[in-house]
């Protein structure tokens, strides 16, 4: 090989990717760009004052509107799917055997307690009704928050130039406007990006440190404790060092066929329910995934608990606390993602684990491989979805929408449509809320939101009706009891809720 | 040279798409390289350009645009990749709509999958390398990472491909055999 053939064939490959010039489509959705007017950051660390007349503002604007607006039209993209309103809608997997059956049988459903009393609106909500939009600094970004006291708490980061983020804390009385309480360095960019509540306390937990494209490198995650959401310390645990080192993260290997998904490595979820905490990640070993499932009661001390036999090469995605731990992911997880399977556990009370029922005889088209992604939690049943793309046909994706009233045992809906169960969603435990448009086949999204939805159990789907359209393209948002704060790529959001009584 | 009537927001807007447009092609190949998909590239420069439009005005140093845009690009694509991890990842995966398969050595569609496993780290200071033929200081400056870990991350990816590209060619069909 002469290094003259090899860097003419990375250079033809890198063309390959790129191309030489920016399509036109690009330039045609570029060409109104200044003609969009700048946006002042006058909103950012209002005081008082300023919030009031910006609330006398958007009130009046709201009202405004509401009365000149025309209605969205979310009826028929309603109508589009096959029958997503429907509990009825039929399983293909209903009384055939598991194809998986990991080892240890789920244990039974117990009684599954209201996981978060709720101060919002009493009443289903039946319409959301956005706020004026609120722009912070480009550098500031909210990975996490959580309603406090009568407030909201946030974590995340900003930005300080040369690529580098610190670690940041927020706090704020409307969702809208933030200001940073302590703002840190925390070492190779690392920031929180899970917060949780354990008792008094707020836990927040940062992913393993991320480089300039927010990707990990290498260390352990990082813990930070406060009991009022503004001052913040580290908490220094050496079980919780111990449980990280000698596990790889980082990208997976080139060795890997990452085409069809790319597991993360290092920390992945926290959440806090019965029996404390539960924080779950990846490794990975040469021929497998390695699960990561460490337990605490008091975010200090944590325990590696192990999963059931039958879990080998597990990765997991998400947890979530409803009466019970529920971890979702997926099994055998190899160098050929394609061998991947829907995987599932549920623990009491984090120490001890069992596998879910997860059938999938006949879900998965042979030679594809699928793993469940987010997880979210309301208050008649949890929801997930499963991706995979079919390899032999080459771009062809699917995503469907799996539920479980109690995380035990979990059913697909083939032919349910994916909009709105695998829309955005998010939810407090109480409610889902999903906001469309949902993902375009290209996995990109439609900028703004034009549909809403919510749901208790993930099965039964009622539309919300929205006063107007937000036009800002999604970066995160969260469900509060009183309504829903959406963070776009450009500006801050909340969503208050119209109520059926 | 400006207008003699052009109001000062007809300026800064003249002057934001003169700029825009002079750094469009290579920032649209920095995402495409790093996000590995044309149509995710698209958005990114579009949010960028977004991003950039609307702080323009907090740019001093306007002869500065080529690197301070660039630097947006790189964090628009840093935000899309955590969002990637958070959703099914089979939505997050485009293949070169360019590759031909049939039209390619063996060693160049060794190169294409190497490229698509090696991290998007990787993939950008190699194709800022290779593509656009900036020094290593200038990828620094414009990945917002110190020199030396432009270099590592530069061996360290060429290591990977070359390896991809050395074992393509002891393959049959490889220009070894």
């Amino acid at each position: 090989m002469t290094d003259e053939r090899f860097e003419r064939d990375l250079i033809d490959a890198l063309r390959g990717i790129a191309g030489q010039e920016a399509p036109m489509s690009l330039r045609y959705r570029l060409s109104d760009i200044s003609d969009r007017p700048p946006i002042a950051h006058r909103l950012w660390f209002a005081g008082p004052l300023r919030v009031s007349v910006v609330a006398v503002v958007a009130t009046a604007v709201l009202a405004l509107a509401i009365l000149v607006w025309p209605s969205p039209d979310v009826g028929p993209a309603l109508s589009e799917s096959p029958s997503p309103t429907t509990s009825q809608a039929a399983s293909p997997t209903q009384g055939q055997s598991p194809s998986y059956e990991p080892g240890a049988e789920p244990v039974e459903p117990t009684p599954v307690p209201t996981p978060m009393p709720t101060t919002g609106p009493s009443g289903e909500w039946t319409g959301l009704a956005w706020s004026d939009p609120v722009t912070p600094p480009l550098t500031v970004h909210l990975e996490d928050l959580l309603p406090r006291g009568d407030g909201y708490v946030a974590v995340g980061r900003v930005d300080v130039g040369g690529g580098v983020s610190e670690a940041a804390f927020f706090v704020s009385e409307d969702g809208l406007n933030w200001t940073v309480e302590d703002q840190l360095d925390a070492g190779a960019g690392g920031f929180p990006q899970h917060l949780v509540a354990l008792g008094d306390e707020l836990l927040a937990f940062s992913e393993p440190n991320l480089d300039a494209l927010g990707l990990p490198n290498a260390g352990e995650p990082l813990i930070w404790r406060s009991t009022d959401g503004t001052d913040w310390t580290p908490v220094d645990s050496s079980s919780w060092r111990s449980a990280w080192s000698g596990l790889w993260i980082g990208p997976m290997p080139a060795s890997w066929d990452t085409t069809q998904h790319d597991p993360e490595t290092g920390l992945v979820d926290v959440a806090s329910g019965p029996g404390g905490l539960v924080a779950i990640g990846n490794s990975f070993a040469e021929e497998e995934m390695i699960p990561v499932v460490l337990h605490s009661t008091d975010g200090r001390t944590w325990d590696r608990i192990p999963l059931p036999p039958g879990s080998a090469g597990a990765s997991l995605s998400s947890v979530v606390s409803r009466g019970r731990f529920v971890v979702v992911g997926a099994v055998a997880v190899g160098p050929d993602e394609a061998t991947a399977v829907p995987a599932a556990w549920i623990s009491g009370d984090g120490t001890t684990w069992s596998a879910a029922r997860v059938p999938t005889d006949g879900v998965l088209p042979d030679g594809a491989g699928g793993e469940f992604g987010p997880l979210v939690a309301g208050r008649d049943g949890l929801l997930t979805c499963m991706g995979w793309r079919e390899m032999s046909a080459g771009a062809h994706r699917f995503i469907v929408p799996w539920t479980s009233t109690d995380g035990s045992t979990w059913e697909v809906a083939m032919d349910r449509d994916a909009s709105p169960a695998c829309a955005w969603s998010a939810a407090d435990g109480e409610r889902i809320v999903a906001l469309g448009p949902r993902p375009l086949p290209t996995g990109t999204d439609s900028p703004g939101v034009t549909m809403a939805w919510t749901s208790t159990d993930g099965v039964t789907w009622e539309s919300l009706s929205l006063g107007s359209t937000l036009q800002d393209r999604l970066e995160r948002f969260w469900v509060v009891p009183d309504g829903v704060i959406y963070a776009g790529v450009e500006s801050f959001w909340f969503g208050t809720p119209s109520t059926s009584r | 040279m400006r207008a003699a009537l052009a109001s000062p927001v007809e300026d800064r807007a003249s002057e934001f798409s003169r700029r825009l447009d002079a750094v469009l092609d290579r920032s649209f190949r920095l995402a495409a390289v790093i996000l590995h998909s044309r149509e995710d590239a698209e958005d990114a420069v579009e949010d960028a350009a977004l991003r950039a439009w609307q702080h323009f005005s907090s740019l001093r140093d306007h002869d500065r645009f080529d690197a301070w845009f660039g630097r947006i690009v790189v964090n628009v694509c840093r935000d899309r990749l955590r969002q990637r991890r958070g959703r099914p990842t089979s939505l997050a995966f485009d293949p070169p709509s360019d590759a031909d398969p049939i039209g390619e050595s063996v060693e160049r569609a060794a190169l294409h999958q190497a490229l698509a496993t090696l991290t998007p780290e990787h993939r950008a200071v190699v194709g800022l390398h290779y593509l656009e033929g900036l020094t290593v200081d200038q990828i620094a400056e414009r990945v917002g990472a110190r020199p030396g870990t432009v270099k590592s991350r530069l061996h360290y990816g060429v290591a990977e491909l070359r390896a991809a590209y050395e074992a393509a060619e002891r393959e049959p069909g490889g220009t070894d055999r």
